[in-house]
């Protein structure tokens, strides 16, 4: 069964290559928007008469925002959109009907995308970045930041799945996903390193899954955080994707039933 | 001779849905709740190799039988076995053997062309490679498409993506193919050729076709139609016996040398006057009166016909008469 969804992946994909200009646009301005945090924090250094902020200096902070970029394009996921779609306009019958479990040819349908951002935009910038902007980078935080970028993958998608299934009984989650965006930016380290928040807050960030969106990844290629701490924080995301996993396929299974694809 | 392949017992279905009160700007938010019985103790069976149309009016409850027969949606009460398993609780393996086609909603991927899909339907279905370049072969020319399935599917004309989707829905050569008004929007032509496929694969492979249609002409190839309304059956049985169900009355072409206008409607009811042509509704007993035979000897009359209605004024008829007994 494996193989039909490499299958469906690879339609998929030739499918969603007919709107070239449209994926690299998404992916051109997902790298461009955390870029514009730069020239904020290049004034906020100069402020600072180019002193460290936070114990940060400012080549550091630079390539963290850089670093975030790349989170975002592996984060970018289209599971949410494509399941809204399909309940509207009732295509979910479709899917349904074929020899599939659904949610995994949802995940498999909606991967062109991330694949298209890997693959022509998060690479080419990663390997930018260390090449040319000469960011140094060893192999074991490359390796490191490779596994923790696995796992922003893993909750992004599955977050997007939960809301996607909200779907089923509030048909429009557009508003609530846009919502959900913004805290994802603002709790997980696309505004400011998540270890310049105040102290009273670092434990409950450090609990939360959002610092897999941009802090983790970022932090660890950058050398903001010791492996020690990297490791800690990786077992907290792994439990993260499995508690999301567990709570995605419990949803699903009692969800599955309200969805009435009528008059279709 | 022929084994149940679908079994449906006393099925009901409900849907919480709502209505707004008014038009106002915020009339969205009074919203008043009701259910809306889709299916009330529906109860059929259809054999092996049998052709079986689901009709009814719009909103009737046969969309959701079909997609209750998928898999896609589970009943509230009774029982369904598609292939001797619950749809919904084996959906995996009853989708394995089992086709389908919903017309509002192609399977085939729009911006690439249909051979794609249609290799990602050979592996979804563990179609052998041999079998498959068979298969393709047999369908493309049955169905006239041997030039179009490498054409980008938003290109072809509404025909031939229809003709594209059947092709996807039975490539697999299933015991059970479920078509949801498969041929919506296509030309008598492309509709004749999909009909042609589907008795032909009935012939050659048994396989056994539930056809929801608003289309008399598909209707003629069923072996037997079960009509629904408002979620309940009315009628199940072939095309014959809903003719005598609604006591059919025989259709009367009588064309005179000159304009005629008046005394037909002692003999039934007239239901068309033009120069000339007087096309009546009788019953057959008219026939017979002596009143009738003197019309058709008289010097005035140049010829005359009798033929039995179309389906489609029959089922129209059965319609009338539910809306009148509803009402």
């Amino acid at each position: 069964m494996a193989n039909s969804y490499v299958a469906l992946f690879k339609t998929a994909f030739k499918d969603t290559l007919a709107y070239k200009s449209s994926l690299l646009l998404t992916a051109v301005f997902l790298i461009v928007a955390p870029l514009l945090l730069v020239y904020v924090w290049k004034a906020v250094y100069a402020n600072n008469s180019g002193v460290a902020v936070g114990g940060i200096p400012f080549n550091q902070m630079y390539a963290y925002f850089f670093f975030n970029s790349v989170c975002y394009l592996v984060a970018a996921t289209w599971v949410v959109w494509i399941m809204r779609d399909d309940l509207k306009s009732g295509v979910i019958a479709v899917d349904l009907a074929r020899p599939q479990r659904y949610p995994l040819s949802l995940f498999a349908a909606s991967l062109p995308q991330p694949v298209f951002n890997i693959i022509f935009a998060a690479i080419p910038i990663t390997v930018l970045l260390i090449v040319l902007a000469g960011i140094h980078v060893t192999m074991l935080s490359l390796l490191m930041f490779t596994a923790a970028l696995a796992v922003t993958w893993a909750i992004s998608n599955l977050f997007a799945f939960i809301i996607g299934i909200l779907g089923i009984y509030i048909t429009e989650v557009e508003g609530l996903y846009n919502a959900f965006g913004g805290l994802v930016y603002m709790l997980g380290g696309g505004i400011l390193p998540l270890t310049l928040f105040p102290a009273f807050a670092k434990p409950i960030l450090f609990a939360l899954p959002f610092q897999f969106m941009a802090f983790v990844p970022s932090a660890i290629i950058t050398g903001m955080i010791s492996v020690q701490t990297y490791l800690n924080l990786m077992a907290v995301g792994v439990v993260w994707v499995v508690v999301l996993l567990t709570a995605a396929w419990l949803f699903w299974s009692r969800a599955k039933s309200k969805i009435n694809a009528v008059g279709i | 001779m022929h084994e149940s392949i679908i079994h449906v017992e006393n099925v009901s279905k409900a849907f919480r849905v709502y209505e707004v009160e008014g038009t106002g700007l915020l009339s969205t938010f009074k919203r008043r709740y009701y259910t809306n019985r889709a299916l009330d103790s529906v109860s059929f069976d259809v054999k092996k190799g049998e052709i079986l149309a689901l009709l009814g009016r719009n909103g009737s409850g046969k969309s959701t039988m079909v997609k209750i027969l998928m898999g896609i949606l589970a009943q509230d009460s009774g029982s369904v076995a598609v292939l001797g398993m619950d749809p919904y609780r084996d959906r995996l393996k009853v989708a394995m053997q089992t086709g389908f086609v919903l017309g509002a909603h192609p399977q085939l991927y729009t911006n690439i062309p249909a051979i794609d899909t249609l290799e990602f339907i050979k592996v979804l279905y563990k179609i052998p490679d041999t079998l498959f370049e068979k298969r393709l072969a047999y369908l493309t020319d049955l169905l006239g498409i041997r030039d179009v399935s490498r054409r980008q599917v938003r290109v072809l004309s509404l025909g031939e993506r229809m003709k594209c989707n059947f092709l996807a829905a039975v490539l697999h050569d299933p015991k059970v193919v479920l078509l949801d008004e498969p041929t919506i929007g296509v030309d008598l032509p492309s509709r004749t050729v999909i009909a042609n496929t589907i008795l032909e694969m009935r012939k050659r492979s048994g396989s056994t076709f539930v056809l929801t249609t608003h289309v008399v002409d598909d209707i003629l190839i069923a072996d037997r139609i079960v009509l629904l309304d408002k979620g309940r059956k009315l009628f199940d049985g072939d095309s014959h016996k809903i003719r005598e169900l609604t006591k059919s009355k025989l259709q009367v072409d009588l064309y005179f040398k000159k304009d005629v206008t008046k005394g037909f409607s002692r003999f039934g009811r007239v239901i068309g006057r033009r120069n000339g042509n007087i096309r009546l509704e009788v019953d057959p007993s008219t026939l017979k009166s002596s009143g009738f035979i003197k019309l058709l000897q008289s010097d005035e009359l140049l010829d005359y016909r009798v033929a039995e209605p179309g389906l489609g004024y029959v089922l129209n008829t059965f319609y009338g008469a539910i809306g009148k007994r509803r009402r």
